[in-house]
């Protein structure tokens, strides 16, 4: 028989205890971290990582063709 | 990895009030900052003038900001998210070039007709929030999409009420000065792209506009020197400009505190919602230029119609997005659009997440302000003292009770907001 079997069954949720207001506001409370995903852009080398994640960031060249495009409708206009 | 405590000492005002509160304001400082500006008499380039307030906004950059503050929590904000000093560089680049589009457009189409076309902007803005950044997704959208197209109306007709100018010149011409007006409304409405990423990361704006000063100086200035025949003859003007130089600068001063309010608008109420609101200046603009320098003077009835019938529809639509508050489903969208950047970037989603809710999580971790911070400021300060004791009363005649209640109001708009800033978010 599996070993958990022999453990009382809860419903879910019931066995999770609230933190006291205080407790739950304290500094050092740790939050799960949200890493990078699999396939993740983060490397050991994290200036690296920092530069592909921005120059891979398909938001970043619409801002850049958009002032391209300024640019040379300003070249056209002058 | 921690989260930061909620700062207990926050009132509990909604986000989506400081926010409307925020653009409202943002409209009577960025309408402001027109109002010296037209104090300039002709005789300078358009590059110069842009190029003297521009300076006039970097220097003020280093006054109220800073004392706010202090440089040590702006650049640990940057440290912290490093990746946004390049989004920021761009937005400047692109209020830079958007900037110059409107003078020539002005110049090939006039303002009439130039206007209205530079002013899709927040359409534009409306749009890249909710291709990007998954703004009105859900119920209450169409409030706020109709809000803006009534402040976007509003604005044509009393860009069209108040303006003489008639198309001059050849159709080439003509065509070259819209390409030029949409062009700038592409610019504007684009720039708003890096205003939200760089808030959906969890930064202040207050960090946010000090790069972007660097990138919109850089640009003038490069686009004064190209188009106004190189650094000699752009120093040769800035040194006759200089008695004209104090009243850019107060514009710069003004446009710097505008662009704040607006910052922080999109930052609480994201781009779709900030950005129309603040465009509603085009109203206070008007109030500045009918009721202050008299220029409508003598203009027909029809004219008065149109620009009462444009101020209502402006008004209407500034009305129906304050009222359209996020709702759930949108706010979850929001926090998934938040998650993209933490996980792209590896930012602390906690970190983030309290910063959005309007803590202050770098506050916890006590920046260092420094003496040479008052020296700056001072500096900053005496620069303009200096400006203002050369400067020549212009030869403009000004309504001096309506200019005092017009500045009251813009004042009261400082001080109200500021305080709900403050005491909501301690500028977060």
């Amino acid at each position: 028989m599996p070993r958990q079997s022999k453990q009382k069954l809860v419903p879910v949720g019931s066995n999770i205890r609230e933190l006291p207001a205080e407790e739950s506001q304290r500094q050092d409370y740790i939050q799960p971290e949200i890493g990078p995903r699999s396939g993740s852009l983060h490397t050991g080398n994290p200036a690296r990582s920092r530069t592909r994640a921005i120059l891979t960031d398909p938001q970043l060249w619409l801002p850049i063709g958009v002032l391209i495009i300024g640019i040379t409708v300003l070249i056209l206009v002058k | 990895m921690t989260v930061s405590p909620p700062n207990s000492k926050l009132s509990s005002y909604s986000l989506h009030a400081v926010g409307v509160a925020c653009g409202l304001a943002a409209a009577t400082w960025l309408a402001a900052a027109e109002a010296p500006t037209k104090l300039v008499t002709v005789g300078f380039s358009p590059f110069l003038i842009s190029l003297g307030m521009v300076a006039g906004v970097f220097v003020a950059r280093w006054t109220v900001p800073v004392a706010l503050k202090g440089t040590g929590y702006v650049l640990t904000d940057i440290r912290e998210k490093p990746h946004l000093i390049v989004w920021a560089i761009i937005a400047g680049m692109l209020w830079a070039v958007g900037n110059t589009l409107t003078v020539f457009a002005v110049r090939n189409v006039g303002l009439s007709i130039a206007f209205p076309l530079w002013n899709i902007n927040s359409l534009v803005g409306l749009f890249w929030g909710w291709l990007l950044f998954k703004e009105l997704r859900g119920s209450g959208s169409g409030r706020v999409v109709g809000g803006a197209v009534a402040i976007v109306g509003g604005a044509c007709l009393l860009a069209y009420s108040t303006s003489q100018q008639t198309t001059h010149g050849q159709f080439g011409g003509a065509m070259l000065g819209i390409a030029a007006a949409l062009g700038a409304g592409l610019q504007f409405g684009t720039m708003y792209i890096p205003y939200r990423k760089a808030y959906i990361s969890g930064m202040n704006p207050l960090s946010f506009v000090t790069v972007f000063t660097f990138g919109e100086l850089g640009m003038v200035f490069a686009l004064a020197l190209i188009f106004d025949g190189g650094l000699h003859n752009v120093t040769a003007e800035l040194n006759r400009a200089r008695p004209a130089l104090f009243w850019l600068f107060l514009g710069g001063f003004c446009w710097v505190v505008g662009d704040l309010f607006q910052n922080y608008a999109a930052k609480y109420i994201g781009i779709a919602r900030g950005i129309p609101l603040s465009n509603t200046n085009q109203l206070w603009g008007l109030a500045w230029g009918v009721l202050v320098f008299g220029e409508l003077a003598g203009q027909g009835f029809s004219t008065h119609v149109l620009v009462f019938a444009g101020s209502v529809i402006m008004i209407a639509g500034a009305g129906a997005i304050c009222s359209a508050k996020a709702s759930e489903s949108e706010e979850s969208s929001w926090r998934s659009a938040t998650e993209r950047e933490c996980d792209r970037y590896g930012l602390d989603y906690g970190r983030v997440a309290s910063s959005l809710r309007g803590e202050d999580p770098l506050s916890a971790d006590k920046p260092a302000r420094h003496w040479w911070e008052l020296v700056l400021v001072a500096a900053a300060t005496a620069v303009f003292v200096w400006l203002a004791i050369a400067a020549k009363h212009p030869a403009v005649e000004v309504n001096v009770a309506w200019m005092g209640v017009l500045m009251f109001i813009t004042l009261v708009s400082l001080v109200g907001c500021g305080l709900l800033l403050w005491k909501r978010t301690h500028f977060s």
